[in-house]
């Protein structure tokens, strides 16, 4: 009985935003090949659309479905970051049969995989003070406006957002090539 | 009887006398002039070797774009020849650049990727072209690997920027003038590189001078000067059917760095390739004007090809023809015959460096892997390559394999590092597009073996070997 409960409040929000990703990736993919290209633009740009929103901001919906559902606080942070791991997986493996282990694993650091489990944690941050909002209204339970997860997971969020888009990204990539750079070269 | 040179004086006459003054000044002005003619065929030739990044090999209007305008490098085709079928060897930025600097691939000369450093023990062209007396300058471009830039052998006049890892930037950007960081506010750098070489041309000089002009456009960033920010605003852009603006967001485009809508980032290339035509221009009216333009061996290339949505890619690296053609267009009087033809052999980036030296008389090296195309300039019957190996070698973090293909005239064959990608082969007169892979069609099995037999051909004669990154 708990692990359907589980299931339904935290797989479910899960679920759904991965589903919404996987479909619209694939969806993308085969857009090309529509030869009318009035339908192939709008099949791309709603699909595209779908997939950046479910991998950068599905948090958003997931955290906020979640904590309707009443998962727990890390029920909720396992399902907001289940779609960016699982993408920045799909993205990993790209790079099996082209470097070596080492580096693969100093991938886990590019911006690229980075940004979507620190812009979803922004989200989840931003979900989070607005449910509790949203909770007090309902309820009046006063305690929650002293809870600092949404505030910290928000803030921690931006920080290395911001970090990563310094420069126009230019600082963050420069540091982590001369990095590379040191240990692999 | 008797007869002696005063003898013979006193019997010629006073109009042989005239006769014989005449036919001898004759000769003193003839012979001076015939002289001079061949003192003008033995002199060197001026050279100007212009490069530029990322510039397709269809940008241009001699090339029926359908609608950017570039006069003067059409000029330089037209005026000269057009090599309708060349090829860079590595499809991206360093690799490709001391590949023309040193007529070798890249697993010769060593760059093998951006991050490879450059080996200063290579020998670049303008090297070699210093020993004949040439004067030399190196102005723009140089963005290869190292402790900052090189103490390049050869070269008088070193001009250059290390601003963004050497990739520069469109405004503003840094100059190192000789080993002197030059701030330059204000300035547009094709604009600036270009004043910096008008200057050195126009330079007094008793010996004939070599100009290599490497420019950073139009490479990402695609920013063009004020005055052409909106020429193409309202143009059709005619992008790939296949393309679509969140190109250079998808698939991993992301690494390389341009998370930009498609079309706007075309529009601002278009424009940044007008404003390189703008200040070719001005090189070529320069020599004009000076009267040495006849004198110049003028070179177009670009450093390599770029797609824009084509099999819904962007960026370079990859095999496919938009990445691996190039411009190459040569202009020199001297050696043209028949201008304004399309040469229909294929010619490569490793190329340049022999041309160059063979045009000026100069023996080229054997270790110089290309071909000298002077033949072709002279519209000579030749023996001609009839395929080569392309090659690719990973940049970290780009998850592109390493590559190894073979092209001939008419098919492709493309293979990937450890098999993470099936290999390919098209039939580029069936299918210039390279859409159908036929390689698991009847046909393409048939092609496969003489085709693979080939590319270990092409290989072995390169000296290839594999480097695992750069």
């Amino acid at each position: 009985m708990k692990q359907v409960s589980r299931l339904k409040r935290a797989g479910v929000p899960a679920g759904i935003v991965l589903i919404v990703m996987v479909v619209s990736i694939n969806t993308y993919d085969l857009s090309r090949s529509i030869s009318h290209g009035g339908l192939h633009l709008l099949v791309s740009h709603l699909s595209a659309l779908c997939m950046f929103l479910s991998i950068w901001t599905g948090a958003l919906f997931v955290n906020s479905m979640a904590y309707f559902r009443e998962a727990s606080f890390r029920e909720r942070l396992f399902a907001s970051m289940l779609t960016p791991i699982v993408w920045d997986l799909k993205v990993l493996w790209d790079f099996v049969g082209i470097y070596s282990v080492g580096e693969i694993f100093f991938v886990l650091l590019h911006h690229i995989i980075l940004g979507p489990i620190v812009v979803n944690l922004m989200c989840m941050g931003i979900s989070e003070i607005i449910c509790d909002r949203v909770m007090i209204r309902r309820t009046g339970d006063l305690s929650l406006r002293s809870r600092w997860t949404g505030l910290v997971l928000f803030a921690a969020g931006l920080f290395f957002t911001l970090v990563f888009l310094w420069n126009g990204g230019h600082s963050y990539y420069y540091f982590y090539m001369d990095m590379y750079t040191r240990l692999f070269m | 009887m008797k007869t002696n040179n005063m003898s013979l004086y006193n019997n010629i006459s006073r109009r042989e006398m005239l006769k014989i003054a005449a036919g001898a000044a004759l000769t003193g002005i003839l012979g001076t002039s015939i002289a001079g003619k061949l003192q003008a065929k033995t002199k060197r030739p001026n050279i100007v070797f212009i490069l530029t990044d990322d510039h397709r090999w269809d940008a241009f209007s001699c090339m029926n774009h359908p609608f950017i305008q570039t006069p003067n490098l059409d000029r330089i085709a037209n005026e000269g020849v057009m090599f309708a079928n060349s090829f860079v060897t590595t499809s991206l930025c360093s690799p490709s650049r001391a590949s023309f600097l040193t007529g070798q691939y890249a697993h010769t000369h060593g760059v093998v990727t951006n991050h490879t450093p450059w080996n200063n023990e290579n020998i670049t062209f303008m090297e070699i072209l210093k020993k004949y007396k040439y004067d030399t300058a190196f102005i723009g471009k140089w963005h290869m690997p190292g402790e900052g830039l090189p103490k390049l052998r050869g070269v008088d006049h070193f001009v250059s920027f290390t601003k963004e890892g050497g990739q520069g930037v469109y405004y503003d950007c840094p100059l190192i003038v000789d080993g002197k960081e030059v701030e330059r506010k204000g300035k547009y750098i094709t604009e600036d590189l270009t004043d910096y070489a008008l200057k050195y041309i126009d330079k007094k000089r008793n010996n004939p001078f070599c100009l290599y002009l490497s420019h950073k456009a139009v490479h990402f960033g695609f920013l063009p000067p004020k005055h052409l920010d909106d020429l193409y605003d309202d143009v059709d852009l005619q992008l790939p059917p296949e393309s679509d603006p969140w190109v250079t967001m998808t698939n991993n485009h992301l690494f390389v760095g341009a998370p930009l809508p498609l079309d706007m980032l075309y529009r601002n290339y278009c424009e940044t390739v007008v404003s390189v035509d703008q200040q070719v221009g001005r090189v070529l009216d320069k020599l004009e004007e000076m009267g040495i333009l006849d004198d110049t061996i003028v070179v177009y290339a670009g450093d390599n090809g770029h797609f824009f949505g084509e099999h819904g890619l962007y960026d370079k690296r990859l095999a496919y023809e938009e990445s691996i053609r190039i411009p190459f267009f040569v202009r020199y009087p001297g050696l043209v015959r028949n201008a304004g033809r399309r040469v229909q052999e294929m010619v490569l980036n490793i190329d340049l460096a022999p041309t160059l030296l063979d045009a000026a008389g100069i023996p080229v090296p054997p270790y110089m892997q290309g071909r000298s195309t002077v033949p072709l300039l002279r519209n000579m019957k030749n023996r001609w390559r009839s395929s080569f190996l392309y090659e690719h070698f990973p940049v970290f973090p780009i998850p592109i394999p390493g590559i190894t293909a073979v092209r001939t005239e008419r098919y492709k064959y493309i293979t990937y590092q450890n098999n993470v990608r099936p290999p390919e082969l098209f039939d580029l007169r069936e299918d210039p597009g390279e859409k159908k892979n036929i390689i698991r069609k009847d046909r393409g099995k048939k092609l496969l073996p003489a085709l693979k037999k080939k590319l270990e051909r092409v290989k072995a004669d390169t000296g290839y070997r594999f480097y695992t990154h750069g």
